[in-house]
C-alpha cells in the first residue's frame, strides 16, 4: 500500500518536475545569453570586464551614448522598419490570389507549383544575394531601396504564400458553397468567408514577413551598402569586419528589442500549425 | 455554355499564380541566368567580356574543396546533433503539462537573427565567458578553452545548433500532435503496448517530418555565411565566404560565379540523393 502510494507520488512528482526542469533549462539556454549582452552594453570602458571576474566591475552607460550619437544607428532603425514595412505589404499584394489560386482552385501542378515558390529559401542565401545584385544593378536599383525592397520581398513572398495557402486549404468547402447558395457572389464571397477565415494566417504571416526581413542580412549587405543600412550591416560592421563586443551588443539589443517586442504582442496569432507550415513540410 | 464557361474559369486560375510565381522566377531566373553567364566569363565588370571556360579549369583547387568540406561538415554536424535532440525532447514535451509555456519559450531563438546569436553564445563560451570560468572554478579544466575562431569549428556548430534546435523542435512537436489520437486508442484496444505504441505508429508516423527537418537544418547551415563568418575558423570557412571573398576582395567575378554555381549543383544534389533514400526508407518501414 505504502509502496503503492510512494510509486504514485513519484510518478506525479516527475510529471511536474520534468517540464519544470525543461522550462528553467530553456529560460537559461535563452536568457544567460540575453542577461550577458546586457551586461556587456553597459560595461564601463574604465572598468574593463576580462577574466576571471564573473560580472563586470562597473556598470554604465557610456557604450550606449556613444553608439546613439556618434553612429547613425536611429536612421538605421528608421530604414529597417521602413524596408520590412514596405515588403511585407508588398508580399502581401504578391502573395494573397496565388495563394488563393494554389489553396482553393485544384489547378494541375498545385504540387509542383508548392515546390517552385519555395525555391527562393532553399537556394544559397549568398551566391543569390551577389547575382541579384548584379541583376538589380544592371537594372540602375544597386544600392537603393527600390532594390533592397524588391529583394527583401523575393524571401518575403514564399513565407507568406506558404503560410496563406494553408489557411485557404482550411477553409470548409460547405461555407463557401453556402454563401453561394444565398447568393453570394464572387467578391461577397471572398470579403465575407474567404478573408475572416484566412486572416488569423495573414496576421502570422505578415509577422513571418517583417521580422525575416527585419533580420535579412545577406541580401542588404550586398545590394543595399552603401547607401541603404539597416541594423544588421551596422551590427555586421562591430562583429564580422572588427570586433567591437561592447558595441556589437548595443546594437543586438536595438535589433532584438523590437523583434521580441513583436513577438510578444502577437505570440497568440502564431499557432504552432502555421509555423509547421512555414518551415516544414515542403 | 457550360463547358465553355468552365474553360474560362480555368485559364483565370492560372493567370492568379502569376503575381506571386510570376515575381519569384522573375528574379531567380535573372539571379541564376547572371550567375551562369558570368562564370563563363559573360558580364565580366574587371576583365574584357567573352565567354571562356578558362574560369572553370582554374576552381577545383585546394582552398575551394577545403572550404566546400568545412561547409559540408558542420552542416551534417549540426542536423544530426539537432534532430538527436529535437526529436526525443518534442515527443517527450507532448506528454507532459505546461507544454505551452514551453513552446511559447522555444519560439523566441528562432526570431533572433543569426548574427545576434552569434554574439550571445560568443559572450557566453568565450575566454572570459560564463562557460570557462564555470568549469575553471569546478575544477573539470585548468585553463580557459579557446572555443572562438578554433581550428575544427566547435563556436560555429554550437551557434548552429542553438539556433536550430528550437526550429527544429517546432517541426516535429507539430508532426506528434498531428498524430490522431483514435489511432493510439484503437492500437490501444487491440493490445498493443507503450512500446508498441511507440514504435509501431508514432515513430512511423513522425519519420517523414524528421527527415525533412534535418535535410530543412542542413540547407540552412550549409548556406551559412554569417555564423562562421564571425565564430568559425579562420582558413578553412564557409563555401559562401569564399564566393563573397573572391567577388568582393579579390575582384575576381567570373570565378566567384563558379563557386556559386558549384554550390547550388552541391546542395541539389545532397538533397536529391537524401530524398532518395529517405523515401527507400519510408518504404521499407
Amino acid at each position: 500500500m505504502a509502496k503503492e502510494f510512494s510509486a504514485q507520488l513519484t510518478r506525479k512528482l516527475l510529471r511536474y518536475l520534468v517540464p519544470f526542469a525543461i522550462i528553467v533549462i530553456l529560460v537559461a539556454w535563452i536568457g544567460v545569453p540575453m542577461a550577458y549582452c546586457f551586461l556587456w552594453s553597459a560595461v564601463d570602458p574604465d572598468y574593463p570586464w576580462s577574466y576571471p571576474d564573473p560580472l563586470p566591475q562597473k556598470l554604465s552607460l557610456f557604450h550606449w551614448r556613444y553608439i546613439l550619437e556618434n553612429t547613425n544607428i536611429l536612421g538605421a532603425v528608421g530604414s529597417s522598419f521602413f524596408i520590412a514595412g514596405c515588403t511585407t505589404i508588398l508580399s502581401f499584394l504578391l502573395a494573397l490570389p496565388t495563394s488563393y489560386a494554389l489553396g482553393r482552385r485544384q489547378l494541375k501542378g498545385t504540387g509542383f507549383f508548392k515546390t517552385l515558390m519555395l525555391l527562393p529559401l532553399v537556394l544559397p542565401g549568398m551566391a543569390m544575394a551577389i547575382f541579384l545584385g548584379r541583376m538589380l544593378m544592371k537594372m540602375g536599383l544597386s544600392g537603393t531601396y527600390t532594390g533592397v525592397i524588391l529583394a527583401h520581398t523575393l524571401m518575403g513572398v514564399p513565407y507568406m504564400m506558404r503560410i496563406l495557402v494553408v489557411s485557404f486549404e482550411s477553409v470548409p468547402q460547405d461555407l463557401v458553397d453556402a454563401a453561394s447558395n444565398l447568393g453570394a457572389r464572387a467578391f461577397t464571397r471572398f470579403v465575407e468567408v474567404y478573408f475572416p477565415m484566412v486572416l488569423p494566417g495573414l496576421v502570422a504571416g505578415s509577422i513571418f514577413t517583417f521580422i525575416n526581413s527585419m533580420e535579412e542580412f545577406n541580401l542588404t549587405f550586398i545590394i543595399g551598402l552603401p547607401t541603404v543600412k539597416t541594423i544588421p550591416t551596422v551590427l555586421f560592421s562591430y562583429l564580422g569586419e572588427s570586433f567591437a563586443r561592447t558595441r556589437a551588443s548595443v546594437v543586438s539589443l536595438i535589433l532584438l528589442i523590437p523583434n521580441l517586442t513583436l513577438l510578444l504582442i502577437t505570440e497568440r496569432f502564431i499557432k504552432t500549425e502555421y509555423m509547421g507550415a512555414a518551415l516544414g513540410k515542403m | 455554355m457550360k463547358t465553355a464557361r468552365k474553360k474560362r474559369k480555368f485559364e483565370w486560375g492560372y493567370l492568379l499564380l502569376l503575381p506571386g510565381l510570376g515575381y519569384i522566377l522573375f528574379f531567380l531566373a535573372g539571379a541564376t541566368g547572371m550567375m551562369i553567364a558570368q562564370s563563363f566569363g559573360l558580364f565580366n565588370y574587371t576583365a574584357e567580356s567573352r565567354f571562356s571556360l578558362e574560369y572553370w579549369k582554374g576552381i577545383l583547387n585546394e582552398t575551394f574543396v577545403d572550404d566546400l568540406l568545412y561547409s559540408l561538415k558542420i552542416a551534417v554536424c549540426a542536423s544530426l546533433l539537432c534532430i538527436c535532440i529535437a526529436y526525443p525532447l518534442a515527443l517527450i514535451i507532448k506528454k507532459l503539462p505546461g507544454e505551452r509555456t514551453i513552446l511559447s519559450l522555444v519560439k523566441i531563438p528562432m526570431f533572433i537573427p543569426a548574427l545576434v546569436a552569434s554574439l550571445l553564445i560568443l559572450n557566453i563560451i568565450d575566454y572570459h565567458g560564463i562557460l570557462n570560468i564555470i568549469l575553471v572554478r569546478l575544477q573539470i579544466i585548468e585553463e580557459p578553452l579557446r572555443l572562438r575562431n578554433d581550428s575544427w569549428g566547435v563556436a560555429a556548430l554550437l551557434i548552429q545548433a542553438w539556433k536550430n534546435i528550437p526550429f527544429m523542435l517546432i517541426i516535429m512537436y507539430s508532426a506528434v500532435e498531428a498524430v490522431r489520437r483514435d489511432v493510439i486508442d484503437a492500437a490501444r484496444n487491440l493490445g498493443a503496448g507503450r512500446l508498441a505504441v511507440f514504435t509501431q505508429i508514432i515513430v512511423p508516423l513522425t519519420l517523414p517530418s524528421a527527415l525533412v527537418s534535418v535535410i530543412l537544418v542542413f540547407i540552412r547551415v550549409f548556406n551559412d555565411y554569417v555564423i562562421s563568418k564571425t565564430a568559425g575558423p579562420l582558413y578553412p570557412n564557409t563555401i559562401s565566404n569564399l564566393m563573397h571573398v573572391t567577388a568582393y576582395l579579390y575582384n575576381d567575378w567570373p570565378s566567384a560565379a563558379c563557386i556559386g554555381c558549384l554550390m547550388v549543383i552541391t546542395a541539389v544534389s545532397f538533397v536529391s540523393v537524401y530524398n532518395y533514400l529517405s523515401k527507400k526508407l519510408l518504404q521499407n518501414l
